[in-house]
C-alpha cells in the first residue's frame, strides 16, 4: 500500500491513534475541500439562481454521486442524513409511517449491534413491530446461520456489517442471499464495514453509514435506499427544500432523493464526504483491509503471547480491523489512562455503544484498540510495550 | 507525567485492591450508584448509631481511581459524627471542583488534590462521594434503617 501518513496532519502530534472505530482522522485533501468550499463557492443550494448557489448545487450533487458511485449505488438512491444514526432512525420510522413496517411485522437483530442499530427498532414496539435476536457466542462470535434460520416470517433484517466491538466482518452475503429468497427486507448498518473494505449495495434494500468514520468530516452520513422503495417511502423530516407545491392545508413533495432531504444540508460536510470517498479510492479499499487485517492479526498474535491478556472477537480470518480485549484485573479505564499518558497511544475503553454484548462477555467494558489505513506494525508494537507497563505498575 | 504517577501510585492502587473496606454491613443504609458509561459501580453500606458512623463499608467494581477513592472514604468517615461526614464531604467536593479545600478533613485522599484537572476521571473519583451525599440526604432527612 502506499504511503499515506504524509497526507494526515494529525501525526505531528506524535500520538498513536488507535480510536478508528469511533472517528478516523482527516487527510490534507479532506480539509482542504472542506476550507475550499468555505472560502469560494459557499451558497445555499437548490434555491437561488445566482452563480454561487449554482456552484455549491453542482458541488453538493456530484457529491451524491461520487459517495453513491463509491457503493455502487445511483445517485438518486443516496440520500444524505447526518450519520449512521440518523440514517437508521430516519429509515426505522420511514419504513413505519409507510406502512411498509406494519403491526406483527417482525424485525431481526442481532446481539452484536450497536445501540444505534437497536433503539430504533426497539422504538418501534409500541407500534406492534416485533424483534427477534440472534445470539453470539461466549466469544461475542456471531454464526450467522443463526440469523438466517430466524428469517422466516421476517419482514426485514437489519444488522452490522462489521462489529465495533469485536471486529468480526459478518458474511452479509450469506444473509442477503437468504433474505431475497424469502422476501425479506435487507438493512445493513455499515458504519463500520464501508470504511474498510469494498462494499457494493447490490442486493439489499438499505444501507447506512457515516463520512466521518472513513476520513470525512463529522455531521454528515448516508443512507442508500434501494430504488424500489424510492416512491413508496414517506419523508420522515418536512419542511423547506423538499417540497413540489405547498398551500396552508397540504403539500405535494419534491422527487426523490430531495423529498427525503429537508432543511438546508450539510454542504461543506457533503464536500467533504466525497474527497474522503476520492481519497480512499485512491489507496484502494482491498488494499486498506488487506493492510488492516495484517495489523490486526499482529496485534492478535502478540496478544496471544501475553497471558494476562483476554482477548475477544473470532480472532481468525473473519477478524479485521478491530481488537477489544481486557487485561485480567484491571479496569479497562485505568489501562486506557496509563497507554494515554505514558506512551501517546489513544484507545478505546467503555461498552462502546453495544451493552447487551457487553453483558454476554460477561464485562462491563472492554479496550478497544481500531485500526486504519495509516496505522502502522510499529504502533501496535509500542501498543504491546504500553500493554507490558500497564501490567507492570498495576497488575 | 507527575501527576499520574501520583494517581497510580501505591497507595491509591493498595487502597483499590484492600479487602478490608470492601463488604456488606447487614442492617445498614444502602445506597448505590454506576457509571453506566464505564460500568464503575459503588455500593455503600453506612451504620448510624447516636448520631456517628458506626461502620461502614462498600461492594464496588470499577477502576483502580473509583475503587480507592470509595476505599478511603469508607476509611475516613468511620466513627465520624454526622458534622464531621459533612465537613468531610464539603471538602471533597471543593477539591473536586479544583477550590481551597482543608487538607486535613481528607486523610489520604489529598492524593488526588488535582483531580479538578483531570476531568476524565473526576467522574470516577467522584462516584462513591456522589452515593455518600445521596445517603447523607437521606439521614438528614431523617431516614433510617
Amino acid at each position: 500500500m502506499k504511503n499515506v501518513r504524509e497526507d494526515f496532519p494529525y501525526l505531528e502530534r506524535k500520538v498513536i491513534y488507535l480510536d478508528n472505530a469511533a472517528t478516523t482522522q482527516k487527510p490534507n485533501q479532506v480539509i482542504e475541500a472542506i476550507a475550499n468550499y468555505y472560502r469560494r463557492h459557499n451558497a445555499n443550494i437548490h434555491r437561488g439562481i445566482h452563480t454561487l448557489s449554482m456552484e455549491a448545487t453542482d458541488m453538493y450533487e456530484k457529491a451524491r454521486e461520487r459517495v453513491a458511485s463509491f457503493v455502487g449505488a445511483k445517485a438518486k438512491e443516496l440520500i444524505f442524513t447526518y450519520g449512521t444514526t440518523s440514517s437508521i432512525n430516519f429509515l426505522a420510522n420511514a419504513l413505519r409511517g409507510s406502512g411498509i413496517l406494519r403491526e406483527g411485522d417482525v424485525v431481526v437483530l442481532t446481539e452484536l449491534e450497536h445501540h444505534s442499530n437497536l433503539l430504533p427498532w426497539q422504538s418501534l414496539k409500541r407500534y406492534g413491530i416485533e424483534l427477534r435476536f440472534a445470539r453470539v457466542d461466549e466469544k461475542g462470535v456471531l454464526d450467522e446461520s443463526k440469523v438466517v434460520e430466524l428469517l422466516s416470517g421476517a419482514r426485514l433484517v437489519s444488522i452490522t456489517g462489521l462489529s465495533n466491538v469485536t471486529g468480526q466482518k459478518v458474511n452479509i452475503g450469506m444473509i442477503i442471499e437468504a433474505a431475497k429468497k424469502k422476501g425479506v427486507l435487507v438493512h445493513i448498518d455499515g458504519a463500520q464495514l464501508v470504511p474498510h473494505a469494498k462494499v457494493n449495495v447490490e442486493g439489499m434494500d438499505f444501507l447506512s453509514f457515516s463520512a466521518h468514520k472513513m476520513l470525512g468530516p463529522t455531521g454528515i452520513g448516508a443512507l442508500y435506499i434501494s430504488e424500489r422503495f424510492l416512491e413508496k417511502l414517506e419523508p420522515f423530516f418536512v419542511g423547506g427544500g423538499m417540497i413540489d407545491r405547498v398551500t396552508l392545508e397540504s403539500s405535494t413533495y419534491a422527487k426523490p432523493p430531495e423529498k427525503f432531504e429537508a432543511g438546508t444540508p450539510n454542504i461543506a460536510g457533503a464536500v467533504g464526504f466525497a474527497a474522503a470517498v476520492d481519497y480512499l479510492e485512491s489507496v484502494g479499499m482491498e488494499e486498506i483491509e488487506k493492510h488492516e487485517r495484517e495489523l490486526v492479526q499482529h496485534a492478535i498474535e502478540e496478544m496471544k503471547k501475553l497471558d494476562f491478556v483476554e482477548l475477544y472477537g473470532p480472532l481468525d480470518e473473519r477478524h479485521t480491523s478491530i481488537i477489544s480485549f481486557n487485561i485480567k484485573g484491571i479496569h479497562p479505564h485505568d489501562v486506557a489512562h496509563i497507554l494515554d499518558e505514558e506512551m501517546g497511544i489513544a484507545i478505546r475503553t467503555g461498552h462502546h455503544c453495544a451493552q447487551p454484548l457487553m453483558r454476554k462477555l460477561g464485562v462491563s467494558g472492554t479496550c478497544r484498540a481500531s485500526f486504519y489505513l495509516y496505522n502502522t506494525k510499529e504502533e501496535v508494537d509500542v501498543l504491546i510495550e504500553g500493554l507490558k507497563k500497564v501490567k507492570e505498575w498495576i497488575g | 507525567m507527575d501527576w499520574l504517577k501520583e494517581l497510580y501510585s501505591e497507595v491509591v492502587v493498595s487502597y483499590a485492591k484492600d479487602p478490608k473496606y470492601r463488604g456488606k454491613i447487614e442492617g445498614a443504609l444502602e445506597e448505590r450508584d454506576m457509571n453506566e458509561s464505564c460500568g464503575d459501580e459503588v455500593t455503600l453500606y453506612v451504620k448510624i448509631e447516636d448520631d456517628r458512623v458506626k461502620d461502614a463499608a462498600f461492594e464496588g467494581v470499577g477502576c483502580v481511581v473509583s475503587q480507592a477513592s470509595a476505599a478511603m472514604l469508607v476509611k475516613l468517615i468511620k466513627g465520624k459524627n454526622l458534622q464531621e461526614v459533612r465537613e468531610i464531604l464539603d471538602n471533597v467536593k471543593k477539591m473536586l471542583k479544583g477550590e481551597d479545600f482543608d487538607e486535613e478533613k481528607v486523610g489520604d485522599l489529598v492524593v488526588f488534590s488535582n483531580i479538578s484537572e483531570i476531568p476524565q476521571r473526576s467522574k470516577c473519583f467522584y462516584l462513591a462521594w456522589s452515593v455518600l451525599e445521596r445517603l447523607y440526604d437521606r439521614i438528614s432527612q431523617g431516614g433510617s434503617n
